[in-house]
């Protein structure tokens, strides 16, 4: 009979014992492996939270705050210059102003005694509208047409319901996109014409961002913007750095370019420390599960391979005394004790991968949390809201391989100790002592 | 008698054990040979130090001082893979409590020498099945493990596979101290048999009849040798 066999059988020698083994290492590899996954998953989201919001810097004109107060404009030379800084990859354009003329009907006032902050229309309107009764004024947005996700006021998304967005040969076109509620109030539909300001613009298409503030807007390429609504400029600039790392270089260059009394420069860099804050915090909590974890299997495998050996300490001595070498016998109980942690690191290992998702996502849920009270700063990302939500925090693969190595890195040390411990075992010892 | 005919060689053998500050000689200036193929009985009180004996002309443990040579190897200086080589090769050990690998059936624990040493398996099993035939175990036994033995047929299982690597000596601790009288005397005539093939024996005993069947019978006391009868020549 092999050694292999020989240390298989063993390890079936004594069922209880080691199925009582296996669970109690299955349980403690199972926590390293969850913890492992959540460190994982935390660092991901670190990494995706730095590489989404964290590279965005917002231009507007100074003292701007949503529609309230400022300077009008920021100047289009200017801003061209931007595209031309160093580590700057996009430079996304946007205007905005208040419908005042008289060819549009306001959509309905909503209920004033509901209150919905959804319907609430933003502070300080310059617009001539009741504002006690949640009337809301028609905001008209201009876009850079290669901007085909905008982000509307109040961090609305812009979902085309009817028809399509306009294009980017469509830059100076007559073309207008309604939102769904004043389309509703005006009688428009795709390829219905309204007079704004006095041309004639072509409806081509109707969007819905599922807040009535929203969808009580039209937008139209930029340079129509400006040219129906005589503005010059843009109102606000969103310019994306290469790298979190180089936020701070890009910054410098545009207060080169826009001094602090044209422009208010907004980073992403206070909301993304406070965001990635908790998640570093979330993830150094889980590193030191982890290594707590890791520690109790490392300890549960020693325990349970140095009582194997207590215990069968007299089969030491007999082997010994009737020629095995220590390196044979050392061999053997290696390979019995790699056997249990292994079978346990793989039982823990799959017994833990949803386990360690839903903790994963619990991460997750309460990021989420913490974003959704970021208040209005949010909207300066482009509803940052929605897509930190989105950052995927499920268990990696790679990650839960990673540490299932590592548990099995932990089982093959744990397997010398045998060896070691044998090989000091004294045959005539054991017989002079049991 | 020409050194050359003596198989063991024993020569101011010291073993001392510490206990705290106390050390215990528990063999104390041992001196004696014995020729090849000849059985010696061990005898003494308990604590007098036969086992220890037993155990340093084993190679399972080292000597404080003085030599020992079995089969003209000087044991007392072997080390590491040469010591397990001379377990492995010149010694088959029978130990009082028996000793066999529980979770071994019968003709495994015969065949595990063999293992050990390498032997092919279907030689191992041909001899295990032979050895097993000599010391009266049947087939029937053959595949039961140890706890379903009888306490003589385990002690028959050990012998057999003390004798599966054909060692020149056997070293047996108080063979027949865990059995009835019956079963005991069966143990002797069958270490009695293999002392007759030629093997040498020697045999730590309070048994009466393993000492008188023996060709020479080495009292102990206090670790010291106190009497020596010799029927070398008988």
């Amino acid at each position: 009979m092999g050694i292999v066999t020989r240390s298989l059988r063993n390890v079936i020698r004594n069922p209880l014992r080691t199925a009582l083994i296996t669970i109690i290492l299955t349980v403690s590899i199972g926590l390293a492996l969850t913890m492992a996954t959540v460190n994982g998953a935390a660092s991901n989201q670190l990494s995706s939270i730095g590489g989404n919001i964290g590279t965005e810097i917002q231009v507007r004109p100074a003292g701007q705050f949503g529609m309230m107060g400022g300077s009008d404009s920021l100047d289009e030379t200017a801003v061209d210059k931007l595209a031309s800084i160093s580590h700057v990859v996009s430079v996304q354009t946007s205007a905005q102003t208040i419908y005042t003329g008289d060819n549009l009907e306001t959509p309905a006032p909503s209920d004033s005694s509901s209150g919905s902050t959804d319907d609430a229309p933003p502070p300080n309107f310059n617009g001539g509208q009741v504002f006690r009764t949640f009337v809301s004024s028609i905001i008209v947005m201009g876009f850079d047409p290669s901007i085909t996700n905008p982000t509307l006021m109040g961090s609305a998304t812009l979902e085309i319901s009817e028809g399509r967005y306009f294009t980017l040969d469509e830059s100076d076109a007559d073309v207008v996109v309604f939102g769904q509620n004043l389309a509703e109030a005006n009688d428009l539909t795709v390829g219905s014409t309204v007079d704004i300001n006095g041309t004639t613009v072509e409806v081509i298409g109707i969007f819905s961002t599922g807040q009535r503030f929203g969808d009580n807007m039209f937008v139209m390429p930029i340079d129509t913007f400006q040219r129906l609504f005589d503005i010059t400029g843009v109102t606000s600039v969103t310019v994306t750095a290469d790298d979190v790392s180089n936020v701070d270089g890009v910054v410098s260059a545009i207060r080169e370019i826009f001094d602090e009394d044209t422009a208010d420069i907004v980073t992403a860099e206070s909301m993304y420390e406070r965001i990635g804050g908790s998640v570093t915090n979330a993830g150094k909590a889980s590193q030191i599960g982890m290594f707590a974890a890791f520690g109790v299997a490392a300890v549960v495998i020693l325990f349970s391979v140095a009582l194997m050996v207590r215990q069968r300490v007299k089969e030491i001595g007999i082997l010994k005394a009737i020629g095995a070498s220590g390196w044979h016998i050392g061999l053997q109980f290696s390979i019995e004790t790699l056997v249990i942690s292994l079978a346990a690191s793989i039982i823990g290992a799959l017994i833990t991968f949803p386990l360690a998702n839903s903790v994963a996502k619990l991460l997750s849920g309460s990021s989420n949390t913490m974003m959704a009270g970021g208040g209005r700063a949010m909207e300066f990302f482009g509803g940052g809201i929605t897509r930190i939500a989105g950052i995927n925090v499920a268990v990696s693969p790679e990650i839960f391989l990673y540490a299932l190595a590592t548990a099995i890195v932990l089982s093959i040390i744990a397997s010398i100790i045998p060896a070691w411990y044998i090989g000091h075992v004294k045959p005539a010892e054991v017989f002079r002592y049991e | 008698m020409n050194n050359d005919d003596n198989i063991i060689v024993v020569a101011d053998l010291v073993k001392h054990f510490k206990s705290g500050p106390t050390v215990v000689p528990a063999v104390d200036g041992v001196s004696f040979q014995i020729p090849r193929g000849k059985t010696v009985a061990l005898k003494g009180p308990s604590g007098c130090g036969k086992t220890t004996l037993l155990s340093l002309l084993g190679a399972l443990d080292k000597p404080t001082s003085g030599s020992i040579i079995v089969d003209g190897v000087k044991i007392s200086e072997l080390r590491g893979g040469k010591e397990v080589q001379y377990r492995r090769q010149k010694i088959g050990f029978v130990f009082q409590s028996y000793y066999l690998v529980a979770n071994l059936t019968a003709i495994e624990n015969v065949m595990l020498p063999m293992d050990l040493m390498g032997t092919k398996k279907t030689e191992q099993q041909d001899k295990a099945l032979q050895l097993l035939e000599k010391v009266k175990i049947g087939p029937k036994l053959h595949y039961r493990y140890p706890s379903r033995l009888s306490g003589g047929e385990q002690q028959r299982v050990a012998i057999a596979r003390a004798l599966a690597n054909d060692p020149s000596v056997i070293l047996a601790d108080e063979p027949t101290g865990n059995l009835d009288s019956k079963t005991g005397n069966m143990i002797v005539n069958l270490l009695h048999s293999l002392s007759k093939e030629g093997r040498t024996l020697v045999i730590a005993t309070h048994d009466a009849g393993i000492a008188a069947g023996a060709d020479a019978v080495i009292e102990m006391q206090d670790g010291r040798i106190s009497r020596t009868f010799v029927h070398f020549n008988k």
